[in-house]
């Protein structure tokens, strides 16, 4: 009896063990042991493993140092049969002939409670190997052959095939075109509606008056101002010089304010019209350069001179024409 | 208060030898006015000149003919290639009588420098006299030795045949007050040059002007007044070098590698008042700035690709620049 009660319990023991064991199992392969030179090699590693086992990461990189690692997909998990399924895939490729073995790689993983220790998910390689809670499982080593390109020397050199010609896709042109005028079609649109909205917003009509006008007008405006009497004399002969000049650039469509009081000159005296003046512009030109940039301090009269000066040049220069300020629009 | 006609008048007795300088070049050159007039702005403006042109426009004797119109020394270095920095500033040498080191002054240690054909001399070479240009002074062995005022290094450089020699980088470049380019002759001119070359008396020059009236027309130069429109009419002018799209001239900013550094500021500024003094004016108008800018920017501009492919140089850019920026 006593016999029997010990037989019956080794054989329960046997059996939980079975039932309840935390299994794990691996497997690496490729998917053709010939290759040639550059060919893309499929490495897979497949664990399957019980419920109560965490995988970790493998930690693959030193085992394949023999190969060009082209890409590492990310694991696949599923379950079968009531255990976890983890597959790893690598695109590898080598570019030397001859006999290949990828070694046996070491896959870590964690058992039970262990499992839910996040510090232990983050090791290192090192610490991996030395920390006594992380189990590990082994793969199998591969082997395959990686073969040159055979050549027969015997043939004769062919030239390089030339490009392949694809033919026309017509719905794929009918597209395209489509896209270009459907785009150009949005364009003019928008454009259309900006300009419309621009005449439509500015609506205003400015009445352009001739340059001698303008001239006059700022020159009243700037005796009004009475900057000479205010001791502003340096202000006063830049302004009235600048007046005149944007005068000269309106009226004979010259760049006056960007010239000198030399290359202003010059030009006048290559135009008939403005033979009458040439004198007066002279002195007028000359004096402001004086104030402007000389510290001279004119007497009060000559001040007064400037402005009968400038009113003589534009009165003496104007456009003999009945100017009637037409109204346009403003664009 | 600046009393500006005492200037005028100051300036209308000191410039006087400017007249003497002028006649006793065109001695010997006919026409090149603007090349004789800039080598003079350099003198006042204590900068130094680089001449470029074709071989045979008178760059070499012109700056002869200017120094021996001066009571200077004067000394002429052909750079080539095999030129050594020693062979310019001077070198210990070993007296084998004494035991002792003695030092040999070069040529450099002299009022006027005549670098002929600067870039056909190595950088080395290059570097030595530029610095000597920037610092005013020598080091040989463990001595520093000053250079005697003025001091004034005019070079020559021709734009062809550039093959065998050496450009001066940018940064070098810079340290030229003027880079003056140089013409043909016109047709009277050139009959001249022809009549006064062929007759059997080639006139000479004589020294007229003493160098103690370069050094006071330093001074007075100081004086010329310079407005504070003038000051940013300048300033103006640089910063479109620099920025051009803030000036309106979007174009150049394509063209432009880099615009000009503060030092052209500081040269347009004394360039324009020796202008003034030459004109014999106490205050500077923006003309005087106009007169020197292609002169003073010119090198200080450096091109893209883009601008050399279209052959769009440094010249026109700073016409665009001048016909854009108002004139105070």
């Amino acid at each position: 009896m006593k016999k029997l009660i010990v037989l019956l319990f080794i054989s329960f023991s046997f059996l939980f063990s079975q039932v309840f064991a935390q299994t794990i199992s691996v497997e690496a392969k490729v998917d053709t042991s010939q290759y040639l030179i550059g060919d893309l090699i499929h490495f897979s590693i497949t664990a399957e493993y019980s419920h109560e086992i965490k995988l970790l990461k493998p930690v693959i990189k030193e085992g394949l140092k023999n190969l060009e690692i082209l890409s590492i997909d990310e694991p696949i998990v599923s379950e079968e049969n009531g255990k976890k399924l983890s597959r790893f895939n690598f695109i590898l490729s080598k570019y030397d002939s001859g006999s290949v073995i990828i070694p046996q790689i070491n896959l870590f993983y964690l058992v039970g409670r262990d499992t839910a220790d996040a510090k232990l998910l983050n090791l290192s390689k090192s610490e991996l190997i030395n920390n006594s809670k992380v189990r590990v499982i082994q793969t199998n080593p591969v082997n395959f052959r990686v073969n040159l390109v055979q050549v027969d020397f015997k043939k004769d050199i062919k030239d390089v095939k030339g490009p392949i010609k694809i033919p026309y896709n017509w719905m794929e042109l009918l597209l395209y075109i489509l896209t270009a005028l459907l785009i150009i079609g949005i364009l003019f649109y928008i454009y259309h509606k900006y300009k419309k909205k621009k005449s439509g917003t500015t609506e205003e009509k400015k009445i352009i008056l001739p340059p001698h006008i303008t001239a006059l007008n700022e020159l009243r405006k700037l005796r009004e101002e009475g900057l000479w009497q205010q001791g502003l004399i340096k202000e006063y002969h830049s302004k009235i010089t600048e007046i005149i000049r944007t005068y000269f650039s309106e009226r004979f469509n010259l760049p006056a304010l960007e010239m000198t009081t030399a290359d202003t000159l010059s030009m006048l005296m290559k135009n008939k019209e403005t033979e009458i003046i040439l004198e007066t512009t002279k002195n007028f030109l000359t004096n402001a350069d004086l104030v402007k940039f000389a510290k001279f301090i004119p007497v009060k009269s000559l001040n007064e001179e400037m402005m009968q000066q400038a009113e003589k040049i534009v009165n003496r220069t104007k456009e003999i024409v009945t100017v009637i300020p037409q109204e346009v629009e403003h664009v | 208060m600046v009393d500006i006609t005492a200037i005028n008048e100051k300036i209308k007795q000191e410039s006087a030898f400017i007249d003497l300088l002028l006649k006793e070049i065109g001695k010997v050159i006919v026409g090149q006015k603007d090349m004789v007039e800039k080598l003079i702005i350099g003198l006042l403006g204590n900068g130094h000149v680089l001449l470029e042109g074709v071989p045979g426009l008178a760059k070499t004797l012109a700056i002869k003919s200017l120094s021996s119109a001066m009571e200077a020394k004067f000394q002429r270095i052909q750079f080539t290639p095999d030129l050594l920095p020693a062979d310019l500033i001077g070198t210990m040498i070993y007296n084998q009588k004494d035991g002792e080191f003695t030092i040999k002054k070069g040529p450099i240690f002299a009022n006027f420098i005549l670098a002929d054909e600067i870039n056909r001399a190595p950088a080395k070479v290059q570097s030595a006299l530029l610095e000597a240009m920037q610092e005013k002074q020598i080091t040989i062995g463990a001595e520093t030795f000053k250079l005697e005022e003025p001091f004034i290094v005019l070079a020559t450089q021709n734009p062809i045949e550039q093959e065998g020699t050496y450009p001066l980088p940018e940064a070098q470049i810079d340290r030229f007050m003027l880079k003056v380019k140089i013409t043909y002759p016109n047709k009277e001119e050139e009959l001249l040059i022809l009549r006064k070359n062929v007759a059997s008396d080639f006139p000479q020059i004589n020294p007229v002007v003493k160098t103690e009236d370069i050094l006071n027309a330093r001074k007075l130069m100081q004086e010329v007044y310079i407005d504070e429109k003038i000051e940013k009419y300048i300033l103006n002018i640089v910063f479109a070098t620099r920025s051009p799209k803030e000036y309106g001239l979007d174009n150049l900013s394509e063209l432009i590698n880099y615009g000009a550094s503060p030092r052209a500021s500081i040269y347009l500024a004394l360039g324009a008042k020796a202008m003034a003094f030459i004109r014999r004016r106490g205050y500077v108008i923006p003309e005087d700035v106009r007169g020197i800018c292609q002169d003073v920017l010119r090198h200080r501009i450096a091109v893209t690709y883009e601008a050399e492919a279209e052959d769009i140089t440094s010249e026109n850019m700073i016409e665009e620049i001048l016909n854009k920026i108002e004139v105070p």
